[in-house]
């Protein structure tokens, strides 16, 4: 006899449903266990938040300094130029670089003197109008 | 949500399991309203005494309290809840009818045997069913009065399924000779 077979194999449908009847003939209904159970439930689940919260306290100050820490790197590495690049610009040797910069360059030009190119001037333009802010215009 | 909520026993196993204070205890109600009357035919099944069956039945939704965060690690249903149900079900009503002392001196695996004694008007059914073997009538009544397959029967007693099967079949062959239940069985 193979498994569906098994499975098959069944009592007439009026001895099920006479097994059914009895099996239920005595509801039990009793307000003072329910009420005990799902309060007991209320009471357990209740614990629930201040563990999370521990939890959380636990890990705050951590996860909070990792992710300055991270959130500091992305910052730079995105906005601020190398600091070579900026050493470079700073033609005039002024400790900023500006659109002074770019005249100094300029000049050194016209007197080809270091070999500087329109190009290189007119990408030194652009960077010092890219640089206008307070926080990266200064050297380091 | 009410009786009628139509989410899942695992859709509510789930919340039990990682929802907040209120989520878990509503959806943990729910799961108590749809399984306590099993839970309590399953008690009545071991013992007579309404009092051990609903201590049996505190002690049962207990123990599935405990298995959800913060206490338990949190449940995993790999079969039906009534599967998992059962023989928590029947420990516990065995505890307790332990610790009622009424069975006193009373070896724990013929304690673990013990069926219900039919009322004195049982009805023909429920006599011939008191008369097969103990393990054959628990086969027998999780198959066709709770409707458990026989692999869910096999996870619930935690038995073979082979065993489950001739257990099954050993049990129908003896009702369909019971000569109290010829008129039920048909020609």
């Amino acid at each position: 006899m193979d498994d569906r077979d098994q499975e098959l194999e069944t009592l007439p449908p009026a001895l099920v449903s006479r097994l059914k009847a009895s099996d239920r003939a005595q509801p039990i209904v009793d307000p003072r266990t329910d009420r005990a159970v799902l309060d007991a439930a209320r009471a357990y689940f209740e614990q629930r938040p201040a563990a999370v919260a521990l939890r959380r306290r636990r890990f705050a100050m951590p996860l909070g300094a990792a992710a300055a820490v991270l959130l500091a790197v992305l910052v730079v590495r995105s906005f601020g130029p190398e600091p070579a690049v900026l050493a470079r610009d700073d033609v005039d040797g002024s400790g900023r670089v500006d659109i002074l910069d770019a005249f100094a360059l300029a000049r050194a030009a016209r007197d080809d003197a270091s070999g500087a190119t329109a190009a290189r001037i007119e990408e030194l333009g652009y960077r010092v109008v890219a640089l206008d802010t307070p926080r990266t215009r200064s050297l380091p | 949500m009410g009786p009628t909520d139509r989410r899942s026993d695992e859709d509510l196993v789930a919340i039990c399991n990682v929802g907040d204070a209120h989520e878990a205890a509503r959806a943990f109600a729910t799961l108590y309203r749809r399984h306590r009357d099993f839970v309590l035919r399953v008690a009545r099944r071991f013992t007579r005494d309404r009092e051990l069956a609903l201590d049996a039945l505190q002690e049962t939704f207990t123990y599935l309290l405990r298995k959800f965060p913060p206490v338990g690690e949190g449940l995993t249903l790999t079969a039906r809840l009534p599967t998992l149900l059962y023989p928590v079900a029947k420990s516990s009503t065995i505890d307790a009818m332990r610790k009622a002392r009424r069975y006193v001196g009373v070896d724990d695996e013929v304690l673990a045997e013990l069926p219900a004694e039919p009322a004195a008007e049982a009805e023909p059914i429920d006599a011939a069913l008191a008369a097969l073997s103990p393990e054959r009538r628990e086969v027998l009544t999780l198959r066709f009065v709770d409707d458990l397959s026989l692999a869910e029967i096999a996870v619930a007693l935690d038995v073979p399924l082979g065993t489950v099967k001739s257990r099954l079949h050993l049990g129908l062959k003896e009702l369909r000779d019971d000569s109290r239940i010829k008129g039920l069985l048909g020609p």
